[in-house]
This record gives C-alpha cells, structure tokens and sequence, in this order.
C-alpha cells in the first residue's frame, strides 16, 4: 500500500489486465481523483492510432502533447521495441513546475501502482518534455531484457 | 483494518521536524510551518538566580533548573544561562531537554491539547531502533497522543520534489549528508555524513574575523552606537547587563556571524582561484557595534572548504573530510548499479546551508565532472529558501493531510497499549529493523496481517 493512502480504483486493474491480455490499448493515462483513488484518465486503443502498423513515433510525439503540462500522472505504455516485442511500461509523469502537493502525491502512491499492476517490465520517471522519449523507453527495456539474459 | 481507527480526514495531524538548528512545527496541510524556533535552549540552573529575572510566566519551572526556550526568550542576557541542546549528530540525546522544548511547543505554538492530534515527526534518516522506541514511547505515554507517525526526513524530502527515488543532499546547519532514497525507502548502508556545513561556515567566519582582528560584539551588548564611516573605530557603549555565560556569548555571536555568512557569502561557480575572486564585486557588512566594511575574495574563501576541504587551514588529524560533491558520488558508489542512474538523474538539494548563493551551481558544476558520462545528471532544488529550509516539514504536512496515511500505517494505541507495549514494540522494532523498512509502517502490516 501506498504510504500516501491513495487506493487504485479496481477498473484501473481491470483496463490494465485488457491491456495486457487482448493487446488492444496503446496506452493508459492514469491520475488520482481527490486524492483518495487512482483511476482511469483516458485510453488510447492501438487501432485509433494511424502508424501503428509501421511504427509509433507518430503517436508517441502526439502522446507526450497530450499530456498536462503542470500536472503529473502515471501513464501504462505497451512499447513497441523495433524487433516487433511490445512490453508494458510503467511511467511517472512529474513535471518540475508542478505544484508541491499533486507532486508529492503522484510520487508517494506509485507503489500502489507497481504492487497491483502485474507483469510491468519497466519503470521510468520523467520530470520533462526532454527526458520523456523513445530513445530513453527503449534503452531501459533492452537494458532489462538483456539482463535477464 | 483493525478497530479503533479514526476517520484522518477531520483531524488536523500536527507535523513535527527537528533540525539541528531550528526545530519546525506546525498543523498539517499548511504551506509553512506554524512555528520556526531555535533547537537551542537557555538553562539556569540555581532558581535564585533565575528569580532575578522578570518574565516568570513564560519559562517552565523545574525543581532547580529554568527553561528559556523561543528567539525572544533565549536571546535575552541573563546571568548563569547556559545554552544547550537535546540533540547530538542529528538524533535526540537529552530527552529530559526534549520533552521541555515539546511541552512549550503544545503551550506557545499549537495551542491545543495534543491527545486530539496525531503527529507525524521526521527523523533523521540515521536514527538509531532504541531513540525511536524510547520516542514513540515518550509520545505515547507523556502526550497521549492517538497516533503517531515517524518517517525519514530524507523521504519526505524526496517526495516534496516529486520523487520516490533519488538522492537527498541535505547541507543543514551540522552536517552535510548524502541519502539515496529508492521507492520510498531510505538505503540506510549507503548514507554519508560529512561536518562541513552551515556551523562549518560560521566556524571560519569567526576565523576570518580574529585574521582581520574585527571584535564581533551581538547586540546584547550594545547599549547605543554611533554611525562611524568605513572601516573606521567603531563607537559605541556597552549595555549593563547581568555577567552571561560563555556559551551564551558565543551563541550571540555565532548568530552575528550567521547573519554575515546569509548576506555576505557567496560560492565561487568553479575551484576557487585568489586572482579570480579579486575581480569580483565586493559586498558591504555592517557588524551591529556600527564596524563596517567590504569583504571582496574572503567572501569566495570561506565557502570554498565546502566544495574543496583541502585548502581549509588548521584541521586536526589530516584532511579527510569530504566535499559536498564528494559527499554525493561516494554515497551513489555505496549503491547498487542498477539505481545508480535514476539516484544520478534526481539530486535533490535541501537544507538552509544550501541557499549560500551559488551553492546549487557549484554543486552542479562539481558533480557533472565527477559523474561518469553515460549517466544523466539533474540538480532539484526548490527556488523559495522557505522551501528549502523546510522541505521535509512541508512533506510531511502534505503526507499527513492526505486521505489519511495514518489510517494504513498508524501506529495508535490499539498497538500501543499497555498489555503489548513490551512484546509489540519489541516485535516491531526488531522486525522493522531487519527488513529495513523506512518507518513504522511496517510494524502496522506486521500486527494487523494486511
């Protein structure tokens, strides 16, 4: 459990699971409502996304500015790594000029996402536009995958 | 949950933080703490003598001992007062002393009666099992408070900046310290201290001043003076007052010089250089005795020994003390490789010692030579020198005011009652020990099976 108190709502578990499972979302947007419950934000289905078939750079630029710029969220992302594997993704959202409480909240309910979502492979935290990117998502999943090796 | 939990929503926590040099506290939820007080005390310890004094309603009497405690209470000249204080490197040593200031702090500044109040109370991230036990012990029994909640200042440092993980560098007033925080929990191994800091400052400051053979006088002393022009003889009379003790004097003085190093020194932004800090713009002090005059490269020199111990003159038992970027990299290195990047990628600069000017620069600059290319490396540092100064109150104040962190891992006195005092808080202490958890809330899922 999260030291902060915040629950996750389960339909966030279910929508992840769906995720998981069917392989049809692209990505998740989760925030935390009154700051009591994480829940769903929006969803973007892998369909609805016009490059999904050759790559994702596309999306994933209009992904990052569809995201609030002074407030943070945590983001599930199936990444697509260039072999074709996808893997989930567990971001955290934090932009530096956020406000003190949303903040400290975001970063202090993390662990109730990490311990209800199963079967996340990588972990990343983005304070800024330059540190939210392709190039640092898929160097923290090879990094992992060839580790495991 | 187990029984006896109060809704945390409608009960205003109150958050607690004690730093060397001031101690913090304040209702959570609020942006400031209520109250900023000197972790100092004044103790006399004949009542005769204390009885010369006027203001009798304001101190705590004890047998034969007087408590001054609060700025406008210690800074007054009184005859046998000794200052002194409850903590030692970091942690509470005299809990006698500890429980006046906490007595005084529910009396002045709460102004409440503190069985209403959970509290949340950081801790040094170094804490040691028995200071927390006889704390909560203390808490519990002597406040009769509902609930209590300790948590590292580190943490609470980490989460003011939107972190779960990274590294805290904390430069306070007695030490410097290194503390890598992953997901929420302090890697207590891989911590590092060092004593250069803000009393460090004030130390060679003071050195400063025998060099240019300037006589700090505080104001306690002064009765009037009289404008005098640049580094002119200062005019002015001393005040009658009762004969003070020596550690009171150096006090006062020690706050002079604190008040010199805040508005005079500056960090140079690269290795201090005699040359180079010559050309730089001179600023204007004047002592409270009307002394004034300009300190030019001095004022480089003096901050130097944070970022480079070497060139500090006359230091017993060799040189091995380490810089505040040393402090950093040695601390990271004591970790696993794994985290390493994401301690590298969010440095979180804290403590009042940290808003000398340029100190986050120089910082900076120190550790991107140090830091091994491949890594990428970011400074945090809040802007507000309120906000530096108290990250780790103004933590735990929005910790305590969410939903109710107390409801998950408090640590009340259906835990802490008087038939399992002995067997639960031994239980919990060792196991919360041996899992190294950050604070009690493990002891909360170890009893209550969640």
């Amino acid at each position: 459990m999260a030291m902060s108190g915040v629950k996750c709502d389960d339909a966030v578990v279910t929508e992840y699971e769906d995720m998981k499972m069917k392989k049809k979302i692209k990505f998740l947007v989760l925030y935390v409502e009154d700051n009591k419950l994480i829940k769903v934000e929006r969803e973007k289905f892998k369909e609805e996304c016009p490059d999904a078939a050759t790559g994702w750079w596309d999306t994933f630029e209009e992904f990052k500015a569809s995201l609030p710029k002074d407030e943070p969220r945590y983001i599930v992302y199936d990444y697509q790594l260039d072999n074709g594997v996808e893997k989930l993704v567990l971001m955290h959202w934090n932009p530096d000029n956020a406000k003190v409480k949303p903040k400290m909240i975001y970063a202090s309910s993390i662990a109730v996402l990490k311990t209800k979502l199963i079967g996340i492979f990588a972990n990343l935290s983005c304070c800024d536009m330059d540190e939210l990117e392709e190039k640092r998502l898929s160097a923290e999943i090879v990094k992992k995958m060839t580790k495991k090796d | 949950m187990s029984g006896g939990v109060y809704g945390g929503d409608e009960v205003g926590a109150i958050v607690f933080d004690i730093g060397s040099y001031s101690f913090r506290a304040g209702y959570a939820g609020e942006d400031a703490p209520k109250a900023d007080f000197p972790t100092h005390v004044g103790v006399i310890e004949d009542l005769e003598s204390a009885m010369d004094t006027d203001d009798k309603s304001d101190t705590i009497k004890q047998t034969d001992k007087k408590y001054f405690m609060d700025t406008p209470m210690i800074k007054v000249p009184r005859k046998g007062m000794e200052m002194s204080t409850f903590l030692k490197d970091g942690m509470i040593e005299d809990w006698n002393l500890f429980e006046k200031v906490m007595d005084n702090t529910y009396e002045r500044h709460i102004k409440s009666e503190s069985q209403l109040h959970p509290v949340m109370m950081s801790e040094p991230s170094w804490n040691s099992k028995g200071k927390r036990e006889k704390l909560t012990e203390i808490m519990f029994e002597k406040y009769n408070i509902p609930a209590f909640f300790l948590c590292k200042n580190a943490v609470l440092s980490a989460f003011a900046n939107g972190r779960s993980t990274g590294l805290v560098l904390d430069s306070g007033a007695s030490h410097t310290t290194a503390v890598p925080v992953y997901d929420g929990y302090v890697i207590t191994q891989a911590i590092v201290k060092s004593p250069l800091a803000g009393d460090f400052i004030t130390m060679e400051s003071k050195k400063l001043m025998e060099e240019l053979n300037i006589d700090v006088v505080p104001p306690y002393m002064i009765q009037n003076k009289e404008p005098v022009n640049f580094m002119e003889k200062p005019i002015w009379k001393k005040k009658d007052i009762p004969e003070v003790t020596k550690s009171f004097h150096n006090y006062m003085v020690k706050d002079v010089l604190q008040d010199f190093a805040a508005s005079v020194l500056q960090a140079m932004d690269q290795p201090y250089e005699q040359s180079q800090a010559e050309t730089m713009p001179t600023v204007h002090y004047e002592f409270p005795n009307g002394y004034n005059q300009d300190f030019g490269a001095e004022r480089f020199k003096i901050t130097e020994g944070l970022f480079d111990p070497s060139i500090i003159k006359d230091i017993p038992s060799g040189n091995t003390m380490l810089s505040a970027g040393h402090v950093v990299t040695t601390s990271v290195g004591m970790c696993d490789i794994d985290i390493r990047p994401g301690l590298y990628s969010s440095v979180i600069v804290v403590g009042g010692n940290s808003l000398i000017n340029g100190f986050t620069e120089r910082v900076n600059r120190d550790l991107s030579a140090k830091t091994p290319p491949s890594m990428r490396l970011k400074i945090l540092s809040a802007t507000g020198s309120a906000e530096r100064r108290f990250s780790s109150w103004i933590g735990g104040s929005i910790l305590a005011s969410l939903v109710s962190p107390f409801q998950y891992f408090l640590f009340n006195k259906v835990f802490y009652g008087p038939p399992f005092i002995v067997r639960i808080v031994k239980f919990l202490f060792l196991n919360h020990n041996k899992h190294d958890y950050c604070c009690l809330q493990s002891c909360f899922y170890l009893t209550s099976g969640t």
